[in-house]
């Protein structure tokens, strides 16, 4: 199958002639793209030739994971897609988690990959993987460049692509003779993000109608509404509306935490106020979310009794796992200001919100002298303030800080949500240090996590990256150690890690400063000293390995079916 | 369980009909037949005949998880007349395997024509 010729690209009469790696990186550096992660190899080495002469500021991960992680969370703070390169063979292959991430988590990202050369392509040569292939249920879209002259055309394509609607991410597969082949220097394109379609005016009347009628309405917020810039549309529309909301792991941010009409996360290690609010609700207004089985629970019985609103950029999330009673696919800014109800009758309901927030309020009392990470966590985000950016790994760690951190705006949680990547946080770290560099920027990682991408504490220390780690550390893989004592009667079955090495003298062997504390009344002091450090930093902290995240909904039950740590209680 | 019959148009870009076909598996439909003629132009048009694996995937929604691949420009769920299989995708020993425990006995039954275009 041929390529489309792009009529836009009109190659200039006497330019001197380039080589396509060298329009690859012109093609980047006409989208605005300043920064990218990667690491290089024998396919993408035309790439890297070009890259000295360049404007683009290029970080070298010691992982390509760590590359594309990277990206991903440059993406998410900057709203524009991170772009990461790897070279062909294990190069390509070493990103398809962070594809994956991306993917889930509809981040934007451009992916370029080295090939070998179109003439071995299909003869199992040296360092040959079909990432096209391997990538092609993880990306919004992907291409191989079979033309140098289609560089422009193609790059400007992939980041309208990756940016625009559901945003993704987008591969580009950069054979070798196509980036050592010379062309004249061609004029590169860059392409307008397509503003999407608002649902038409009876729709969303009907929506306002609905909320009007309702005694008991509930905003259920998703990733989509940031990725949809409308923040501030949304904040608008619960303020003048006075609807409590809940909020998705990906969502957390969208209101501030202390909102007075926001209760919590809901889903499986949701506030149990949030939980039981979706189910009492007559009303569920879902704004870019997707119904996820982290979120419901046991599907059918994920309020009952409510209808529903389901507003997405994405179409083919309406009615994919819940029926809706009214659908407003498209434009999420300009419906959310659209949505006009008359007088609401719910100050009854509110007053039941406000009495399960009372009532399902986070407790602090935990005894003992170790160190309790719930509240080692919620004095981080009061002491750090506005300018905090949590990446996290994913585990329990990851649990509370969703929890118990308090976030003023959605860049300042970044979690690996739908693909619940371990690994994600330190490259997530240095992917956000570097897309916000006056942003506080503090790791939260686990024993178990942190080892997955441990490498790129050379990289903080080659860049002097200003990242700041917290370990939390329970000598075990907390999560899964957790589910055993519930789920597996106790038959704990490799999540032992009480052999991890002493995390401090590695980060000091990577040249990072760090320290360990161990007892409750060294957090604030430890936490004083991590946010002053100028450079990179790392505190380990040792916790109780036997600590649970509470409350938990047990796989395929309820939300209705809340555990605590005194077990089983019926909401 | 009901077979459909999905048509689809799509631009003939490299990986096309490998993406259409991943998007169908992976949202859980059997591929029963596929018949794509030759295109003078960079426009193909594929016939689906396709079967959930689970009574609870609507086609409705694979429907619209194929209109959003980029090359597509068109997916219009058609009357289930199953057409001719010219790529034989279910010939062999494999082929039988899905007919034999995918297939119902009973004739297909219609759904109701619903199209739908790219924007």
């Amino acid at each position: 199958m041929l390529f489309r010729p792009n009529p836009q690209i009109v190659p200039e009469g006497h330019a001197a002639e380039i080589n396509g790696a060298r329009v690859l990186i012109e093609a980047l550096e006409a989208q605005g793209v300043t920064t990218i992660f990667g690491y290089p190899g024998g396919a993408i080495m035309p790439l890297y030739d070009a890259l000295p002469s360049s404007k683009l500021t290029h970080i070298l991960t010691r992982h390509e994971q760590g590359a594309a992680l990277a990206a991903d969370a440059y993406g998410r703070v900057t709203g524009r897609a991170g772009v990461c390169l790897a070279t062909s063979g294990p190069g390509a292959t070493n990103l398809i988690t962070g594809i994956g991430n991306a993917y889930t988590d509809s981040v934007p990202m451009v992916v370029i990959t080295g090939q070998v050369p179109t003439h071995y392509m299909g003869t199992d040569a040296f360092q040959e993987a079909d990432i096209f292939g391997m990538t092609m249920s993880i990306v919004k879209h992907s291409y191989i460049i079979r033309r140098p002259e289609d560089i422009p055309h193609i790059v400007a394509e992939a980041f309208q692509i990756a940016q625009s609607g559901r945003p993704g991410p987008v591969l580009i597969d950069l054979p070798k003779d196509m980036s050592v082949k010379k062309i004249a220097r061609p004029v590169q394109t860059v392409l307008e993000k397509p503003v999407a379609a608002t649902p038409p005016a009876a729709e969303i009347e009907k929506a306002a109608k609905l909320i009007e009628a309702a005694k008991k309405p509930l905003v259920y917020i998703g990733g989509g509404v940031n990725m949809a810039g409308a923040v501030p549309e949304m904040r608008r529309f619960v303020a003048r509306t006075g609807i409590p909301a809940v909020a998705t792991l990906k969502a957390l941010g969208t209101l501030p935490t202390g909102d007075p009409q926001f209760i919590g996360m809901l889903g499986m290690h949701g506030l149990r106020a949030s939980n039981m609010a979706v189910q009492e609700c007559d009303l569920l207004i879902c704004c870019g979310a997707r119904f996820d089985d982290r979120v419901t629970g046991k599907l059918n019985t994920f309020a009952p009794h409510a209808k529903v609103i389901h507003m997405d950029i994405d179409p083919a999330e309406i009615g994919k796992l819940r029926a809706v009673d009214v659908s407003l696919p498209g434009n999420m800014k300009a419906t959310l200001d659209a949505l006009r109800p008359g007088t609401l009758d719910i100050a009854a309901w509110k007053e039941r919100i406000d009495s399960l927030k009372i009532e399902h309020a986070w407790k602090y009392d935990a005894p003992g002298k170790g160190v309790y990470a719930p509240l080692l966590l919620k004095e981080l985000s009061e002491q750090a303030g506005d300018k905090l950016i949590v990446t996290c790994d994913v585990g329990q760690h990851q649990m509370w800080v969703a929890q118990h951190c308090k976030f003023s705006r959605p860049e300042a949680h970044l979690t690996s949500g739908g693909f619940g990547t371990m690994g994600y946080g330190l490259p997530a770290g240095i992917g956000a240090k570097l897309a916000e560099p006056d942003a506080c920027v503090v790791v939260v990682s686990g024993d178990g996590s942190i080892m997955m991408n441990i490498q790129e504490l050379a990289t903080l220390k080659r860049y002097n990256i200003g990242v700041k780690i917290i370990l939390l550390d329970n000598s075990a893989l907390g999560m899964v150690r957790q589910w055993q004592e519930l789920f597996f009667d106790k038959n704990y079955s490799e999540v032992d890690l009480s052999d991890n090495p002493d995390f401090a003298a590695v980060a000091r062997a990577f040249g990072i400063e760090a320290f360990t504390i161990t007892r409750r009344d060294e957090v604030s002091a430890a936490l004083k000293q991590l946010l002053a450090a100028k450079g990179p930093v790392l505190l380990h902290v040792k916790i109780d390995p036997k600590e649970n995240v509470w409350p938990l909904v047990p796989p395929g039950k309820s939300n209705s079916d809340m555990m605590e740590s005194d077990m089983i209680e019926e909401v | 369980m009901m077979k459909h019959i999905l048509k689809v148009d799509f631009e003939a870009e490299e990986g096309a009909l490998l993406r259409l076909l991943g998007v169908v598996q992976r949202r859980g439909f059997a591929v029963i037949s596929i018949t794509m003629p030759e295109s003078a132009d960079l426009l193909n048009t594929a016939h689906l005949t396709l079967m959930p694996l689970q009574v609870y995937y609507r086609i409705e929604v694979l429907q619209r998880q194929i209109e959003k691949l980029h090359e597509v420009r068109a997916v219009t769920l058609v009357t289930p007349k199953p057409p001719r299989s010219v790529l034989g995708f279910l010939k062999g020993p494999i082929g039988s395997l899905h007919r034999k425990t995918l297939i119902p006995k009973e004739s297909p039954q219609c759904s109701p024509e619903n199209s739908s275009r790219v924007s």
